[in-house]
């Protein structure tokens, strides 16, 4: 994924550069990446590459523009050493910011005396940008991110396989959860849930709210704590139980105004009279964009209702 | 009064065309420096340079390739025979490269050589 990224973010270069070279520096910048040990280490290397193909990119660009002489500066050659317009420097001691600022100085001179060529050059750059911003997006929401959950790298889904209908992540059954969770002896804890969406009654009239019906366990498993109140117990999930819920702070925002008094009110659920119990977090949902949560009665006639995946929690 | 742009008279019959290329940057001469001892992958390169330069020159792929490229242009350097993926082309120097190398090298020591001359009340003559 990631050097697929990177070889499409070398658009920025011209594009005779890019098919001599673009493979090779696809696979450099897979290798380096891969042999970064640790986030810090490979944010680092992500950053470096990103401004580092950003400025060769701009400065091959504005070289083959340039049109100087192949003996002068081919491609920057001579910027790096060599007998160019600037390799005179005895020492060649120039640093990187001074080579960056001269840079900039010559194109600021260049787009002022030829705006056709700077229209080139600026839609080169935002073509570059517009490739990093999205590549470190990326990097952001897979590498940086939080789930929201403890220790989400110990978190796995489970799926059951069906292999006579040649399905590999399929929906589970009933019996098959509470004969896992029984038998189970690689992960902590195991919990089920489906998708339970409801119409909910409000002031201005029935709304529909993706929720999700699941095992009392949960919000332990995903260690999530409530906002305010307290999420499920031991019990809820019985025939007998308590009807309660668990709703999310965007729902808690819109019906109950972010009011502390909501815990204990009523919500009406596909007409049934629910108990607000908890507020969880929005960035805590699971799965994300879940506006409310009820108990998943673990009895066996329930099963043809909904979709269910187990979560495990990794011992 | 020495000039350290001023090649010796004796390198000059061996490495006339070496001399037009100093002086180096620390990143091409480092590059050139990674290899001295056999053709290498990209990668191999990156490291290398960051390692002989003990992490003062750090090159990500962009300056690499641009800098690859120059010096290909400059027959500097040239592929080695291919080993199968044309992702992991390496390089190596050409004859050229190693009069570069070892041109930019004894100016660098003959720099050195005046600076602690200077530095010790000396006249400051090369050696």
């Amino acid at each position: 994924m990631s050097r697929k990224l990177y070889r499409w973010t070398l658009v920025a270069y011209p594009p005779s550069f890019r098919n001599e070279y673009g493979d090779e520096m696809a696979e450099t910048f897979a290798v380096g990446l891969q042999s970064a040990t640790g986030l810090r280490a490979r944010l680092g290397f992500v950053l470096r590459s990103g401004l580092d193909l950003g400025v060769s990119a701009a400065r091959l660009r504005l070289d083959s523009r340039r049109g100087r002489g192949k003996r002068d500066a081919d491609h920057g050659f001579a910027r790096l050493g060599g007998p160019g317009r600037r390799g005179s420097r005895a020492g060649g001691d120039r640093t990187a910011i001074d080579g960056l600022l001269n840079d900039l100085r010559f194109s600021a001179r260049s787009l002022l005396h030829r705006p056709g060529f700077a229209a080139i050059a600026l839609i080169t750059l935002a073509v570059g940008i517009g490739a990093n911003v999205a590549m470190f997006s990326l990097v952001k929401a897979t590498l940086l991110q939080s789930l929201g959950y403890g220790e989400p790298e110990q978190l796995v889904t489970l799926h059951s396989a069906i292999a006579r209908e040649g399905i590999e992540f399929g929906q589970t059954s009933m019996a098959d959860f509470l004969d896992i969770r029984e038998r189970n002896r690689a992960f902590e804890a195991v919990s089920l849930w489906s998708f339970r969406s409801a119409s909910v009654a409000t002031d201005e009239g029935a709304v529909w709210i993706s929720g999700v019906a699941a095992t009392t366990n949960i919000f332990d498993l995903l260690q999530v704590r409530p906002l305010l109140g307290s999420t499920f117990a031991i019990g809820d999930d019985g025939p007998d139980g308590p009807r309660n819920v668990v709703i999310s702070e965007g729902l808690w925002n819109t019906l109950f105004g972010g009011r502390a008094e909501a815990i204990g009110e009523s919500l009406r659920l596909d007409g049934v009279e629910h108990t607000v119990v908890g507020i969880v977090a929005d960035d805590a949902a699971f799965p994300g964009g879940t506006q409310l949560w009820v108990p998943l009665p673990l009895e066996l006639e329930n099963e043809p209702r909904y979709r269910r995946v187990y979560w495990g929690w990794r011992a | 009064m020495f000039n350290p742009t001023q090649p010796r008279m004796e390198d000059c019959t061996l490495m006339d065309d070496a001399h037009q290329f100093l002086p180096l940057t620390p990143r091409v001469l480092h590059i050139l420096l990674a290899l001295l001892h056999g053709p290498q992958h990209g990668y191999r390169i990156m490291k290398d340079v960051e390692e002989l330069s003990s992490g003062l020159v750090k090159i990500g792929p962009g300056t690499l390739y641009e800098a690859i490229h120059g010096l290909r242009e400059k027959a500097l350097i040239e592929p080695a025979a291919s080993e199968g993926d044309a992702r992991r082309r390496a390089y190596r120097l050409t004859e050229l490269g190693r009069d570069v190398v070892a041109a930019e090298t004894s100016r660098l020591a003959d720099v050195v050589d005046y600076a602690r001359s200077a530095a010790a009340g000396g006249t400051g003559t090369s050696r």
